[in-house]
């Protein structure tokens, strides 16, 4: 057995949180399928599906795949991953009886909002907008698991905090440096969530209290776009500390990584309002300096695409490939899955840092905001380079924590293929047609759906781009699907290995230096955080708050 | 839908018509006054003739919407309890034609149904 009986109860909460994730992720993703037929223009009327895809059942599963996917998944299987790379790493265990209540809280708050939702109670979106009202157990549940991942993060913070203290003058080693850095970007994120779901949307939902529909966007938004580095921040550990580690080579500048952690520590929160651009009610001098502090948060973006990508050139280089880009068809492309997966991870993400580049420009934002354009940014962020970094770490997760082998090697190559090609295809579609108006959620729209707008500007277009994005959509779940699959398979059934000695991840920390200093980073990160929100904070609560009552969905 | 005409004189003295909501200025220069609600916009239709600036204000009743002109930089968020403001300046050779105008916010289960088509003529 892989996991040593030292670790019995940490590597047991960490393969169960895996598993749960991989449950939710499959869930989530067949209500996604749901919405390829809807979004097809015409597929609906000519697969006779229009009886069974109902604008409610799309509703409901396009809540259900934003709220499983997005937020459930990745939650579920950060929470596994950094229980496994603290242990690990630090070779320090933790307190196995709050991590319980902690997983059993947000397990349990999980279901209870998983409810409502299947129940079509609460078709709100994973943006849960107020004045849409959902059933309160909804809400609830959200709490809750929002109150568990503290839960969580104290224990894991408290384990790091006990390490440093023992351990004075040594280095903070990455993989620690990563998880340390989402739960602090969480944590600066989850407060006004909290807030908002508790004392305003519960209150709306259970008697009917209006809500400012301003404050509740400022809020949600305040948490919404920290999420994302949530989700981003373990990505980008993941291929710091796992792509020198299967290529044998040593990462190009460890500083450097530090560095662009630090950086979205600081930066990751006090940018909310960039999807607040288009907003009545907030100044635009503040929209203004949330604009320069998004752009500040693509340096640490920028940083790592040159650390990993001359981290991959050192490793072409070493394989014997010459030249300008000899060093690109060198490395083991088809050869080692874990470096092919994590490669394709990077080359989306970076495309869809650049459409994300383009939604932060206060300006060009205009043309993209709320259309397929974004849905096709984030299913190449999150979709991919987050989700597919998760899944192929699985790859080297399920041995060295199930104990299990991966049961077919060919499944994986088959799946990545099909996720790359297909992703690529549905987010250049999605590109298109939101610039040619396509609204980033809809059910099968008329205008694409049969009904004759003759001569209306763009409308062939938006058909034809959307017909493609979907036809990626459907590659890109296919390629999804064979990889959950396998995954899961391989996890529960796969056959078993055993590793002598125990599993380390990372070399040895050396000593500390000046960036070691974690309190400083965390101090400028609230202050930034404090000037950026007080403003808007600030004029939204000295001019009347203006409540609207709540609606059903 | 009741004609607005109160505080239009205040803005622009230089009214030439109002027609459904829309104040139509001598300079070509226009004021659109929208509700959007589920699961429409109104006023329905929009013609606008030779613009040159056109601001739109739109407030909603119930949820939140999302107002766009495609293939326009027109983009806005309407939230009940808010007016959203916002004024196109309409390129000088912005050809005439219709353009497809959405609802890109998610506002209920008819939210596809949310569109409208805005007119331009020479």
């Amino acid at each position: 057995m892989a996991s040593t009986r030292k670790f019995l109860w940490v590597g047991r909460l960490a393969k169960v949180a895996i598993l749960f994730s991989f449950v939710l992720l499959a869930l989530g993703s067949l209500y996604g399928l749901v919405q390829v037929p809807a979004r097809m223009p015409g597929a609906l009327e000519a697969l006779g599906l229009k009886n069974i895809i109902t604008p409610q059942l799309y509703c409901t599963g396009l809540t259900l795949h934003g709220a499983a996917n997005a937020v459930l998944f990745t939650a579920f299987f950060i929470m596994g991953l950094a229980l496994f790379v603290v242990t690990r790493d630090l070779g320090i265990n933790l307190h196995g009886p709050l991590l319980l209540l902690a997983g059993l809280l947000a397990v349990g708050g999980t279901l209870v909002a998983a409810v409502p939702i299947l129940l079509g109670q609460a078709a709100v979106l994973y943006t849960f907008y107020a004045p849409l009202s959902a059933h309160a157990w909804f809400y609830l549940g959200l709490a809750v698991v929002v109150v568990a991942s503290w839960i969580f993060a104290a224990v894991v913070l408290y384990g790091i905090y006990k390490w440093r203290r023992q351990n004075p003058g040594k280095e903070v080693l990455l993989g620690v440096w990563g998880v340390l850095t989402t739960i602090m970007i969480w944590l600066f994120a989850t407060p006004l969530l909290a807030y908002l779901v508790l004392l305003r949307l519960m209150p709306m939902s259970l008697a009917g209290v209006p809500v400012d529909v301003l404050e509740a966007r400022l809020w949600f938004w305040y948490f919404g776009h920290p999420l994302v580095y949530f989700w981003l921040v373990p990505a980008i550990t993941l291929w710091y500390v796992l792509l020198p580690r299967v290529l044998g080579v040593e990462k190009f500048d460890k500083t450097r990584a530090k560095v662009a952690l630090i950086l979205y520590l600081i930066f990751s929160t006090p940018v909310g309002l960039h999807h607040q651009y288009v907003d009545p009610g907030v100044h635009p001098v503040f929209k203004y300096l949330h604009a320069v502090l998004t752009y500040l948060v693509a340096v640490p973006s920028f940083l790592t695409a040159f650390n990993v990508i001359a981290t991959l050139e050192r490793a072409g280089r070493a394989r014997g490939g010459k030249g300008l880009f000899g060093w690109v068809t060198a490395l083991p492309w088809f050869k080692d899955p874990v470096f092919t997966g994590l490669a394709r991870s990077i080359i989306v993400l970076g495309t869809g840092g650049f459409s994300g580049v383009v939604d932060a420009s206060f300006q060009v934002n205009y043309v993209v905001h709320n259309t397929m354009w974004i849905v096709g940014h984030f299913h190449t962020t999150v979709g991919t380079g987050v989700a597919l970094s998760f899944l192929t770490a699985s790859l080297l997760l399920i041995p060295l924590l199930f104990g299990r082998q991966i049961l077919s090697a060919s499944a994986v190559k088959v799946a990545f293929a099909l996720w790359f090609i297909g992703i690529m295809i549905f987010s250049v579609g999605g590109y298109i047609s939101g610039l040619a108006g396509e609204p980033r959620p809809t059910y099968a729209p008329p205008y694409l759906n049969g009904v004759q707008l003759a001569g209306v500007y763009l409308l062939d277009l938006m058909k034809s781009a959307a017909t493609a994005a979907m036809h990626g959509a459907l590659m890109f779940w296919i390629g999804g699907a064979i990889l959950l699959a396998t995954l899961s398979f391989s996890a529960l059934f796969g056959g078993r290995v055993a590793f002598s000695g125990e599993v380390k991840l990372s070399p040895e920390p050396g000593p500390a230096t000046r960036l070691d200093n974690l309190k400083l980073w965390i101090v400028i990160a609230i202050v930034l955080i404090l000037i950026s929100y007080s403003l808007p904070a600030v004029e939204l609560y000295s001019q009347e708050l203006s409540p609207a009552p709540p609606q059903p969905t | 839908m009741e004609v607005l005409k109160p505080g239009i004189d205040c803005i622009n003295p230089n009214v030439k018509k109002v027609v459904d909501n829309v104040v139509v200025c001598e300079d070509g220069r226009y004021f659109v006054n929208l509700i959007g609600l589920r699961y429409a916009w109104l006023p329905r239709n929009i013609i606008l003739t030779d613009p040159k600036e056109v601001k739109f204000r739109i407030t909603a009743p119930d949820v939140i919407h999302g107002f766009q002109i495609a293939g326009t930089n027109v983009n806005v968020m309407v939230l009940p309890g808010y007016i959203a403001e916002i004024t196109w300046k309409v390129p000088a050779n912005m050809p005439p034609r219709k353009y497809l105008v959405v609802c890109n916010e998610y506002c209920g289960a008819g939210h596809q149904d949310m569109y409208t088509v805005l007119e331009i003529r020479k």
